[in-house]
């Protein structure tokens, strides 16, 4: 694809493991803390128990919404929504009469909740919920249409742990098409026993805090969290005098074609969503200031991506968050763009936590301290179960 | 340059392939298959439309299947299906971008019936079921089977989940993204909703299949099916829908009681109707089986009679009752779903200029 | 168990759970490379291994520098097996 005019960014949310919104998850990641854990949330009779980014906090106020009866997922969807809605300006009324549409990202769209949600009587004729009622309390992107009462198209991706970012670049493409005046656009997923064994089945997991990167690593911890952007048309936006926080300047994303489960080790797929990603924006990789890894901990992710970094941009500083926050599945892509932006803002980028020895056999690793940045444009990378590969440019000057 | 539908891969309770779909509607009627489902409260035995994917091994050998799950292999017949009647099985623009529609997911039945009381439930975690139950398993899967490395999306909104991809897919081909999309959507038999519809006596059994439609965009009039010409998503509260004045409506009635009643008020008066949810059952990518429906008539040049449960919304002069002969028309299909939103995709004949 | 017994059950655990349902107890030799190009097994079939050995003989394998060499044979897991089980 050719060059494509940036879509502004108005508006951003953000809870996690880190913070309960965006300010104080900056806060946490430039003072280097971390607190991994065994799940508190709910009950695992795993013998070891796997450390978790839960966020322990009582994180949702239904006095806020009108419609808060949703599930786990749901809640942090809206409270990053509302966060992103306020930052940017824009009330409920506006939303209402705009062309304003939902993409939101998310790992299995709350259906892994139905084995809570079914555990009800016995004794009835109908102890299941029919999927119609599931729906109307697990999907995230209808809660944030019902609750801003939205009139725009409306799309939840469930692209495992690229859905988030895959969501940003196709809300960015409904703003520049003239779909939408607006586009609420993000990810969110909460911890949940089934998610959390299945990775442990699969041997993913590190059974201490992940080290991305590190010659020692051994895994991911899963994490928990939403980050909604409000993306903006240009006429839209100055209609109303709000200035854009930042830019999404280009999105690719291609697929492995390689395993249902394993990524290509060749990098194939990466390479040409960077590339797809940096032909949109118009921009090459000397361009780029930083990246933000996918960065999961696991023995082949992090060997994929430091190949591709060190082949497509030497030099380059990069790091992983998941060292903070964990793997947050669908919300990760989202709140990975999310924290890129506010990177830029600050002109620094945190230390790539868990990452002390380096591997021999990694070409490129991640920084070890907060570092400054020189440049306007970031990327950031979001590699999926199942082979996808997504990509984000953003920055903070558009046309 | 238009979007046209070059090739339709359809599975379902009819069959599998266009020439069954087509032999369905010319009948007006499939037969349902016995369904048993085991619950809590005993094995009931009801109807349903199981889809039949032997078909399969056409394209991939039975044993490169073993760890595919039904779910995905219907998906997987479907888009070999639109390869094949597309003649692209071999030859495709390159790269394709793959869309999977799905409305109750990978892990349909997978929770459902399941005796919370149990403490072994250790199946749900085997790593390889677990891996399937990821809702973008079907899409992955599609990529490694076809090896190709386009975009791959994955859409799970239950009902609107067919529009949605429909409207992505129309996207990534109008920017110039992609030269071709391979769009669909697919479902299992919900075992929950058989149930529930057993109990209920309702009139529309369940059923479960696959849509696929392989897209490109194309100047040549001779090609395919017809033209995606607009794909509309929206909210009911906000008001009129703006139904094409003089398009076909194809109904996705799928007898979720209450949605379909309010058709009525969305249609211009003089719109005629169709519906033939009866031919594939109640599932929420329905709606893929109604625009390959659609797509058929536009190539047909004609709408075939009606089979939905629709005459009792509709005065019997507005439905389409029998065979008509089409002249240019479009065609939309709309589906309103349960939850106040609604999905319009409108076709209309390779014919016509953009 | 016996160890005849314990490798024929392991063998059909393999076929069942594997899904390699065009291959017979007898076509896998207890010597033969479970990973090897004869049965196209993979990462993932190894990692479901892993867990079909908990699930049905309660010996979890912790990762899989502990995986490997004892999942390369029957025999090599037949006799990992064993061994967990007297300890």
């Amino acid at each position: 694809m050719n060059r494509v005019k940036p879509v502004s960014v108005t508006g951003m949310g953000c809870l996690c493991a880190a913070g309960l919104n965006l300010k104080s998850c900056m806060d946490f990641l430039f003072a280097g803390k971390r607190h991994p854990a065994p799940p508190r949330g709910f009950c695992s009779d795993q013998e070891i128990l796997y450390p978790v980014f839960e966020i322990l906090d009582d994180f949702f106020n239904p006095d806020l919404f009108n419609e808060p009866h949703v599930l786990r997922t749901g809640q942090l969807a809206l409270t990053a929504a509302l966060e992103a809605v306020i930052n940017a300006g824009v009330g409920r009324k506006r939303l209402k009469q705009q062309q304003v549409g939902v993409c939101i990202g998310t790992n299995v769209a709350g259906s892994v909740q139905n084995k809570q949600i079914q555990n009800g009587s016995l004794s009835e004729n109908f102890p299941y919920i029919l999927p119609v009622d599931r729906f109307k309390v697990s999907d995230p992107a209808f809660h944030i249409a019902r609750e801003f009462e939205l009139s725009g198209p409306f799309q939840t991706i469930v692209n495992a742990c690229s859905a988030g970012g895959d969501a940003i670049g196709i809300g960015a493409s409904w703003i520049r098409s003239g779909l939408c005046d607006m586009v609420i656009a993000g990810g969110t997923d909460a911890l949940y026993p089934i998610t959390y064994r299945g990775f442990i089945s699969l041997m993913n997991c590190d059974d201490g805090p992940c080290k991305p990167f590190d010659a020692h690593r051994k895994g991911l911890n899963l994490g928990e969290g939403a980050a909604i952007m409000i993306l903006e048309s240009d006429t839209c936006r100055k209609k109303r005098g709000k200035a854009p926080e930042a830019f999404i300047l280009g999105y690719g994303s291609a697929a492995d074609a390689w395993h249902f489960t394993a990524p290509a080790r060749d990098g194939k797929g990466l390479c040409m969503a960077i590339e797809e990603a940096l032909n949109m924006a118009g921009l090459s990789a000397s361009d780029i200031a930083f990246i933000n890894a996918h960065g999961t901990g696991t023995l082949d992710n992090d060997r994929i991506e430091s190949q591709v970094f060190s082949s497509l941009f030497p030099n380059i500083p990069f790091l992983s968050t998941k060292g903070y926050v964990g793997h947050t599945l669908g919300a990760a892509g989202a709140i990975e763009a999310v924290f890129s932006i506010e990177y830029l803002k600050q002109g620094r980028i945190p230390s790539s936590v868990g990452f002390t020895n380096p591997d021999s056999e990694l070409s490129a690793c991640p920084v070890q301290k907060i570092t400054e940045i020189f440049g306007k444009t970031a990327l950031s990378d979001t590699l999926a179960f199942g082979g996808n590969n997504s990509v984000l440019v953003i920055g903070m000057e558009g046309d | 340059m238009p979007v046209i539908i070059r090739g339709i891969g359809v599975v379902g309770g009819f069959g599998s392939g266009i020439n069954a779909l087509m032999q369905a509607l010319q009948t007006g009627k499939v037969s349902p298959k016995p369904m048993i489902i085991d619950s809590v409260n005993g094995s009931i035995e009801t109807g349903g439309f199981p889809a039949d994917l032997s078909p399969l091994t056409e394209f991939i050998p039975l044993k490169a299947l073993r760890r595919i799950d039904h779910y995905t292999q219907m998906a997987l017949l479907g888009c070999y299906l639109a390869l094949k009647d597309a003649d692209m099985i071999q030859s495709r623009p390159c790269p394709m971008g793959i869309i999977v529609a799905t409305g109750y997911g990978s892990t349909c039945n997978r929770f459902d019936f399941v005796d919370p009381l149990s403490v072994n439930d250790d199946i749900c975690y085997s790593p390889t079921k677990f891996s399937n139950s990821v809702h973008n398993a079907a899409a992955a899967h599609i990529s490694v089977f076809l090896k190709e490395y386009g975009p791959n999306l994955s859409v799970n909104h239950f009902d609107m989940s067919i529009p949605s991809a429909f409207l992505t897919a129309f996207q990534w081909l109008e920017e110039k993204r992609l030269d071709a999309v391979m769009v669909g959507g697919v479902d299992e038999y919900s075992k929950v909703m058989g149930y529930y519809g057993h109990f209920m006596k309702s009139p529309l059994l369940t059923g479960e299949g696959s849509a696929f439609f392989l897209l490109t965009r194309c100047n040549d009039n001779s090609l395919g099916y017809g033209c995606i010409r607009d794909i509309k998503m929206g909210n009911l509260k906000n008001g009129n829908i703006n139904f094409p004045q003089n398009a076909i409506a194809v109904l996705n009635t799928d007898g979720y009681g209450i949605s379909d009643q309010r058709y009525e008020k969305y249609i211009p008066e003089n719109v005629q109707v169709a519906s033939y949810v009866d031919l594939y059952g109640n599932l929420p990518v329905g709606m893929g089986f109604d625009i390959a429906i659609a797509a058929l008539g536009l190539k047909e040049k004609k709408m075939y009679a009606s089979s939905g449960n629709i005459f009792h919304y509709f005065a019997p002069s507005k439905i389409i009752g029998t065979e008509k002969q089409l002249d240019f028309q479009e065609i939309c299909c709309l589906k309103l779903s349960t939850t106040d939103q609604f999905g319009m995709v409108t076709l209309s004949p390779t014919s016509s200029s953009r | 168990m016996l160890n005849t017994e314990l490798k024929e059950k392991i063998k059909k655990i393999i076929i069942s759970e594997l899904n390699l349902f065009d291959i017979d107890p007898l076509d896998i030799g207890d010597d033969d490379p479970l990973f090897g190009d004869k049965f196209g097994l993979d990462s993932i079939d190894a990692v479901e291994l892993v867990f079909q050995v908990k699930h049905h003989f309660g010996v979890e394998i912790k990762d899989m520098n502990e995986g490997r060499p004892a999942l390369q044979s029957v025999n090599t897991l037949t006799a990992y097996i064993t061994k967990r089980l007297s300890t």
